[in-house]
């Protein structure tokens, strides 16, 4: 039973998150990715950028904290050293150029944005998105933000709150090194380890395995127009090799990481079954179909309860009837 | 001058050129300064060999928390470094805010736009007379600022940006104590909710954090848990910050964790766990 659906998640997770990558179908209008200083987002926007430039996908991107340009950004603007209103102008008069162009229009630091704008966040963000427009935003989660103590907006919720609830999908990005460390941690029913500023050392900002180069770990959150969420969990792989134009990252599901396989358990679990046997003793999907198919005789004579010792014979060719012993 | 090398040995990969428009963050604690790190850097850049080697490079040092005598008294016991003739030299200059944050109590934000502005002119001047010449950026300490409560630390960030632009890199040194940090480590855990933080707490910890979000890798160092010992100073942590995904060299940084050992003369040894520092 779990390994077929586990199969069945496999195939459908994975089409789904290079559905979302590859801009298909605007399967969502405001894409949010969370990260943090213990895994940056930055792979993800990477591999985001490199997919839309093969997918044909005009790139818009807004700097708040990059200074050079990614090779796969089709238009930059640089968003410091300006007015607010200078570089919004700037998105809506690229946004309005070639109007059936689908779009991509790429936020670097939703934080910086959010403490120029604070309340009018949404409203910004949401005047960005068209039915051609979708919107990646990146937002870095350790940034705290000063509480706001005005009466105005003492009740109004946290930005991340808002960008939460107004996202169709969040992107989560998790070290690799740390999901495996708290996954080796709880295999062994140890307490899972904590990492980069929760762990509270003094002076320590980022923990060692912190940015890792071997792949990133992403939690999704993919909403669906129905109101149904999926959520999931995948590895990020950079593929190896030379860096040519349309390479792409593997993405698998964390499960089917190999350090994240229960390695142990399926070893002894196959070993089980081949205990000191050439015979198969197990059943193929089809023989459990057939053998169920089976129609056993005598099956009605279960239905027909209550008459007592009743003998059903069915009279064969070479039964002569007799009238005084046999009755039907 | 002399031209000993005084780079450890296991630090030597990090104190090699940065790749263009990069940003190196040295953070430190109230026991442990990182102040022997910016002169380290100061001397890799301007020593000899350095410049022999090919273009020419130019530091600002700009410092909110240490004056120029410091710093050329550091340096040349460190190094061996003239600071002096490097500056008659138009190889080195200096921007003091040791005193400018103080200056206009009143109008917070005229302190932070006047230091940038000092700081751009600085930048002209180098750019007409050395056009050639590579500049690197060190800053020391600028969140002075935040704890001045002169500005906040996302116009401090934006401040930063357009002159990280002009200059090939920037190296920029911060306090990570843990009571600045809190904030951060709270906002990270969703709890910021429950607990309310200074803004002084939250400013500066949300700059630091924007800092190693765009740096390529961070030194931090930090004093032994164990606490102060005679023959280690303290632990050295070299991290890949989120900016070392930028780039082709992404992956070059390889993290590192050591003790360190500030001699009386200045001289810094780097050992592994373990090891003897002599």
């Amino acid at each position: 039973m779990a390994p077929t659906s586990l199969q069945h998640r496999r195939t459908h997770n994975i089409l789904l998150i290079s559905k979302l990558l590859n801009q298909r179908d605007a399967s969502s209008p405001f894409t949010l990715i969370l990260d943090s200083l213990e895994q940056s987002g930055r792979p993800l926007l990477a591999e985001f950028l490199s997919r839309a430039k093969a997918a044909k996908v005009q790139t818009i991107f807004v700097s708040l904290e990059t200074l050079r340009p990614s090779r796969h950004v089709d238009v930059f603007i640089r968003a410091w050293g300006k007015t607010p209103a200078e570089w919004r102008k700037e998105v809506v008069d690229a946004l309005k150029a070639e109007p059936t162009q689908r779009k991509l229009l790429i936020i670097d630091c939703l934080n910086s944005l959010a403490a120029i704008e604070a309340a009018s966040l949404p409203a910004l963000l949401s005047s960005f998105i068209t039915p051609s427009t979708s919107l990646l935003a990146v937002y870095h989660q350790d940034v705290p933000t000063l509480a706001s103590n005005t009466h105005d907006d003492a009740y109004s919720p946290s930005t991340i709150t808002l960008l939460k609830y107004l996202a169709t999908t969040i992107f989560t990005a998790h070290s690799l090194h740390h999901v495996l460390a708290r996954k080796a941690a709880r295999d062994r029913s140890h307490a899972e380890p904590v990492f980069g500023l929760q762990e509270g050392v003094e002076g320590g900002i980022q923990s060692l395995g912190a940015n890792g180069v071997d792949g990133v770990v992403l939690e999704m959150e993919h909403r669906r127009k129905s109101g149904r969420g999926v959520r999931e969990w995948y590895c990020m792989t950079p593929t190896s090799g030379d860096p040519s134009e349309h390479s792409r990252a593997t993405l698998s599901l964390l499960e089917d990481h190999s350090s994240y396989l229960p390695v142990d358990n399926t070893a002894a679990a196959d070993s089980d079954s081949r205990t000191e046997s050439t015979f198969e003793l197990g059943l193929t999907e089809k023989q459990r179909r057939d053998r169920e198919g089976v129609v056993l005789p005598y099956f009605d004579a279960q239905k027909g309860g209550g008459d007592g010792g009743r003998i059903l014979y069915d009279m064969g060719s070479e039964d002569d009837f007799d009238e005084e012993e046999d009755e039907i | 001058m002399s031209t000993r090398n005084r780079i450890p040995q296991l630090l030597e990969p990090y104190f090699r050129l940065p790749p263009e428009l990069s940003l190196i963050l040295l953070t430190g604690t109230l026991g442990c300064t990182p102040t022997w790190l910016t002169s380290l850097y100061v001397s890799s850049i301007l020593s000899p060999q350095q410049q022999q080697q090919g273009e020419a490079y130019t530091v600002l040092l700009v410092s909110w928390m240490r004056d120029l005598k410091f710093w050329k008294t550091q340096i040349r016991r460190t190094t061996g470094l003239d600071l002096s003739k490097l500056a008659s030299e138009q190889r080195f200059h200096f921007v003091d805010c040791t005193s400018t944050t103080l200056q206009h109590p009143s109008t917070s934000k005229d302190i932070l736009e006047s230091t940038v502005q000092q700081m751009q002119s600085v930048l002209s001047k180098i750019e007409s007379h050395q056009p050639k010449s590579r500049t690197i950026l060190i800053l020391d300490n600028p969140d002075i600022l935040l704890a001045t409560a002169s500005t906040t630390a996302s116009n401090l960030h934006q401040a930063l940006l357009p002159l990280r632009s002009r200059v090939h890199a920037t190296i920029v040194s911060l306090t990570a104590d843990s009571p600045f940090l809190a904030a951060a480590a709270a906002a990270a855990t969703e709890e910021a909710s429950k607990s309310r933080f200074s803004p002084v707490e939250v400013q500066t910890s949300a700059f630091v954090v924007l800092m190693a979000h765009a740096a390529s890798f961070v030194v931090g160092v930090r004093e032994l848990l164990t606490g102060a010992a005679r023959d280690v100073s303290g632990v050295v942590r070299i991290t890949r910050g989120g900016g070392a995904y930028e780039g082709d060299e992404a992956g070059d940084v390889k993290e590192v964790e050591a003790l360190y050992l500030v001699q009386r003369d200045g001289g810094v040894k780097v050992f592994g766990r373990g090891q003897m520092g002599g």
